[in-house]
């Protein structure tokens, strides 16, 4: 009896190339390419990922918004025209994402109809001795504007240029520095009167620097 | 910061400055450049998520069209029945109480509307008087003069 011998062959996984062009990969998203889907992820996920955390401070969301960001991504990208629009449609729809639900957040506050898990309001950081002012820190950020806080977190804490800042959220450039200015001056003025956060750093200052 | 010495305005301020600089260093300590493996295996949520969008588009499509008819459609139904039910209750009405006196009904409320726009602007008219009207000032003394035949008030 001859054995018929069946063997399952794993199929190589290809290669994802992160180091791709603008323009190659809006070829290949307009193409319908398959390998676009991972290339776009390797691509903008961290960034996503890193904006949403530094608006939000929680992590709760972030997973099943960046996968919101990325839907409509793949929905708007390939009517694009120009490749170096990529990263900005990228920025905009994270901060319509992000926009979305921080209104949500506040009509629940306001209108609590629908049960809501209660929601850990502060990030995770892998440092215990960070928890505490961060979550001090966006306990503050909570009372801004939306527009205020957006700004805020991109620019001081992601690091994105004012013309990116202006452009997500579209002002212009002399509207997002002030925007950004006051929401410095603000977050100062709120740091002043939290003697707790003040004594908390001192001491961590302190600490690192007898270590 | 200092314990125990009052520190003055604007030291105050540059500490709260400098604080806020740590909290952004923190921040982005806290939220790493790359992804966490549980992120990174979003990709395949995200692949599966589309796939699936992308084979419900045909028929999502086809039963759009067909609903946006179905609702066209019965939302003209709707609005002409409205119209039809108004024209009608017109109609009957008219009938009902002759043209006679329609016609009198209408040129009585066209009167009664006249005496009340003339009594409301003879309203306001008084009632801007009263209020451009400049305030009364008590007259000034003046000396009593026994010639004059001026009177005190």
């Amino acid at each position: 009896m001859a054995e018929a011998r069946v063997r399952l062959v794993r199929r190589a996984p290809t290669r994802v190339k992160a180091d791709i062009g603008d323009d190659e990969l809006l070829d290949m998203l307009v193409n319908g390419h398959p390998q676009a889907v991972r290339t776009t992820w390797l691509r903008f996920a961290p960034l996503v990922h890193r904006l949403l955390k530094h608006a939000l401070g929680h992590e709760e969301d972030v997973a099943d918004l960046a996968q919101l960001v990325f839907i409509r991504f793949f929905e708007s990208a390939p009517k694009l025209r120009d490749p170096s629009a990529l990263r900005p449609l990228v920025i905009a729809l994270t901060t319509g994402a992000i926009r979305a639900e921080l209104r949500s957040r506040w009509l629940h506050g306001w209108f609590p109809f629908e049960h809501v898990e209660p929601t850990r309001t502060t990030s995770v950081p892998p440092s215990p001795a960070s928890r505490e002012p961060l979550r001090r820190l966006y306990f503050i950020l909570d009372r801004f504007k939306t527009e205020d806080r957006v700004a805020f977190a991109y620019h001081y804490m992601e690091g994105l240029s004012l013309e990116e800042v202006a452009d997500a959220l579209h002002l212009s450039l002399p509207a997002a520095q002030r925007r950004l200015t006051r929401a410095w001056s603000r977050v100062v003025l709120h740091i002043e009167r939290d003697n707790a956060l003040l004594e908390y750093l001192s001491k961590v200052e302190e600490l690192g620097a007898t270590a | 910061m200092k314990s125990g010495v009052r520190m003055n305005f604007l030291e105050h301020r540059l500490y709260a400055d400098r604080a806020l600089s740590k909290l952004i260093r923190m921040a982005r300590e806290a939220t790493p450049e790359t992804l966490s493996s549980r992120e990174q295996r979003g990709v395949f949520r995200l692949e599966a998520i589309l796939v699936e969008k992308s084979s419900t588009a045909v028929s999502a499509r086809a039963s759009v069209g067909s609903n946006f008819v179905a609702r066209c459609t019965a939302f003209s139904i709707i609005v002409l029945m409205v119209i039809q039910g108004f024209w009608q209750e017109r109609r009957e009405h008219r009938q009902r109480a002759g043209a006679a006196l329609w016609w009198a009904r209408a040129v009585i409320r066209h009167f009664l509307a006249r005496a009340f726009m003339a009594l409301r602007a003879r309203v306001y008219r008084s009632v801007g008087r009263r209020e451009l009207r400049a305030p009364e000032r008590a007259p000034e003394r003046r000396p009593r003069d026994p010639g004059s035949i001026w009177l005190e008030p």
